[in-house]
């Protein structure tokens, strides 16, 4: 094949123009194509990487409900516990298994003078989350950890941060009272949502600036557990303590903190009842292939549990709808270009009638010009393909360009919306080469059963 | 070398014309191993069909043809194409060589179609060179076939033809298109070529300087060897 090869190479060069020319029909459907395929990627990647993972599900205890007027009366418990993570562990597919817990007391923030000038008070959300799930996520994703029960030691009285060992900051004591003493800050992790709310939606609303994520890591908050602004909610005692962001996950609650379990476990003790550290409130279930979601997802529900819906399904189905149309469409470019390339094999057939009489003279077997003249079309789909993601990715980062520049913040605005993989790259090449060689299919079939007496003897 | 044996070859014409145009119609002859042998007859006598089954490009005829011991006719494609490659060797009137191509790689083409055992780019060159030399244009080495002269473009052909060495030389018109010193250093060429290897010749020609320096001639007229003998003999 390598000495066939030579003579390809030679006719390649030989009727470069006539290829060229050829090839402008392959590099613009492959162009289209390209494009349409990386931006359903870079889109997809988005929108169930960011917005809806699709790489997990997020599992709850199978809800009955009964509606009494404005209310929903719970009828049974709504709760997870070790063994339903258990069970969750041992269904084919999963990779993993992370129990998330709801904070079960009241909570108040108050912080973000360093952030916009001013102290915000504020309910907050709290979630707990394994801190295996976010491990190796972002650069301080090992402070995200639980910290010393504070109960359990015999704190260090101080009059300044100064005072304290590092990482820990001069404040009130656990449970309140007089003086101050060293205390751990207790790390939490912040959805990148929320930031992107802030940054598309809330900082125009309020006119405050722009924050950068980079920026927030080691921001802290005061916290008040117990504490309500709702003075009913409210509890009789209050712990004091500290919150510092040590990372953004989108592993993180939408809207709130996410602290480590067993932080939020030991809240929920203290508030609660012992069994409270182990009744999780949902379970993240990590899948090995998003290809096993629905699989993994029935399964589950067999087991008896719900699986939250989180409209990743339908963005996953509208998104994939709106790649298979304009591959379709880009298909349809290439398969008519594929019909150019065909004419013009015929015509290059006709042309090198006498060449390819020489060749036959000379031992080539009517397999050997079906491989030159299939081998000549698979190149020019190859460069031309070549050519084609060039020119798509060139036009993606104009679009980026001017998206960038030119279009308003939104929330999950990405700074790319196109994904070249290597898949993909691979793909359009092969797809490009596939269909020249199909359009050269006729021709090559003809040059291989011309009559090599006929053009050499000129009978 | 050949054993021809009632060869018959028709053509299918369409149209207005359509049937069976029988153009040989029972050919007999013999060459033997080393032999310089003449076809000859006028314009439309089928010489030229003839070449074209000696040289396995057509193996649609009947009869029996058998070239150094192949019976052509049971020959597959691959076969044909092998044999083509390595037993026999052509050159046409118009030179048929490749234009885009060196005259290396010219004399060189056979070897990309050599289906037992490739040779490497060197050895290929090297053989081409060698040839060349042979043929006396070793000075024309790296040109392009459009830079030669019909003379010496013939020569680059016939390069080409003993790449492999072939057994059978067959050679349509080869000095059909040359003047009168080209043709005859040609047929200088040839004679050397049989006396030095043993190569077998069998030319198509309307020359009657080559039918006389031939060892045997074959005239064919409506389709049927009509003469076979000596050349110097049908000369006379």
């Amino acid at each position: 094949m390598s000495s066939l090869g030579a003579i390809v190479r030679g006719n390649l060069r030989n009727n470069a123009v006539h290829f060229a020319l050829a090839s402008v029909g392959v590099i613009v459907g492959i162009a289209a194509f390209a494009f349409f395929l990386a931006l359903g990627a870079g889109v997809r990647e988005v929108v169930l990487g960011k917005i809806f993972p699709l790489d997990q599900l997020e599992v709850i205890a199978k809800s009955m409900t009964l509606d009494v007027g404005p209310v929903s009366l719970g009828l049974a418990s709504d709760v997870l516990d070790e063994k339903a993570a258990e069970q969750l562990r041992g269904v084919a597919g999963v990779r993993g298994v992370y129990p998330k817990m709801k904070l079960t007391a009241p909570a108040i923030g108050l912080g973000g003078k360093q952030i916009i000038g001013n102290d915000i008070r504020t309910e907050l959300i709290i979630d707990g989350v394994d801190p295996a799930l976010v491990q190796g996520e972002f650069s301080g994703s090992d402070q995200f950890r639980v910290v010393p029960d504070p109960l359990a030691t015999t704190p260090t009285a101080c009059a300044a941060d100064s005072a304290c060992p590092k990482d820990m900051y001069c404040g009130k004591p656990y449970r309140g009272g007089p003086g101050k003493v060293c205390r751990d800050y207790v790390p939490v992790i912040a959805s990148p949502h929320m930031l992107e709310i802030y940054n598309g939606s809330l900082r125009r609303a309020y006119n405050l600036p722009r924050l950068n994520p980079d920026f927030l890591i080691g921001v802290t908050l005061d916290m008040q557990v117990g504490a309500s602004m709702v003075q009913a909610a409210e509890k009789d005692e209050l712990l004091y303590e500290k919150l510092k962001l040590v990372g953004f996950s989108d592993k993180a609650v939408p809207l709130g903190v996410t602290l480590p379990l067993s932080q939020v476990a030991r809240y929920n003790v203290h508030f609660g009842a012992p069994e409270a550290a182990t009744r999780y409130h949902s379970i993240i279930v990590k899948i090995e292939s998003k290809d096993q979601v629905a699989a993994v997802a029935k399964a589950i529900e067999e087991l008896g549990f719900e699986v939250t819906d989180g409209g990743a399904e339908q963005a996953g189905f509208l998104i994939s709808v709106f790649v298979l149309v304009f591959s379709l469409l880009s298909t349809i470019i290439v398969g008519i270009a594929a019909v150019n390339i065909m004419h013009v094999f015929f015509m290059l057939v006709y042309e090198r009638q006498r060449e390819i009489g020489i060749m036959r003279a000379v031992g080539a077997r009517r397999s050997d010009i079906q491989r030159i003249i299939l081998g000549e079309a698979a190149c020019v789909g190859l460069i031309a393909g070549a050519i084609g993601v060039g020119l798509a990715y060139a036009t993606s980062r104009v679009f980026d360009y001017v998206s960038a520049q030119h279009l308003p913040d939104f929330p999950y605005k990405p700074e790319t919306y196109f994904a070249f993989s290597v898949d993909l790259v691979a793909l359009a090449l092969g797809f490009a080469a596939g269909f020249c060689v199909l359009g050269a299919w006729l021709p090559a079939r003809r040059a291989a059963r011309m009559d090599p007496a006929a053009v050499l003897t000129g009978r | 070398m050949i054993r021809a044996r009632g060869i018959r070859k028709s053509y299918r014409l369409a149209g207005a014309r359509a049937g069976e145009l029988p153009v040989l119609r029972g050919v007999d002859f013999d060459v033997e191993d080393g032999e310089f042998a003449a076809v000859i007859g006028r314009s439309g006598s089928g010489k030229s069909t003839l070449l074209a089954l000696l040289g396995g490009l057509d193996s649609d005829y009947s009869g029996e043809l058998k070239v150094a011991g192949k019976d052509l006719r049971t020959l597959s494609d691959a076969e044909l194409s092998a044999y083509r490659n390595a037993t026999i060797g052509f050159v046409f009137q118009a030179f048929h060589l490749l234009d885009h191509l060196s005259c290396e790689d010219n004399v060189a083409l056979p070897a990309l179609f050599r289906v037992d055992g490739k040779e490497s780019k060197e050895a290929r060159l090297t053989r081409a060179r060698e040839l060349m030399d042979t043929v006396g244009i070793a000075d024309k080495i790296g040109a392009r076939p459009g830079t030669l002269s019909g003379g010496q473009k013939q020569r680059l052909a016939i390069a080409r033809a003993l790449y492999h060495r072939p057994k059978l030389l067959i050679c349509d018109e080869p000095t059909g298109n040359l003047d009168s010193a080209s043709a005859a250093a040609i047929i200088a060429l040839f004679r050397r070529l049989r006396d030095e290897s043993g190569v077998t010749l069998t030319i198509v020609t309307h020359d009657p300087t080559i039918a006389a320096a031939a060892d045997r001639v074959i005239e064919i007229r409506d389709g049927v060897v009509e003469l076979a003998g000596g050349g110097e003999e049908v000369q006379a």
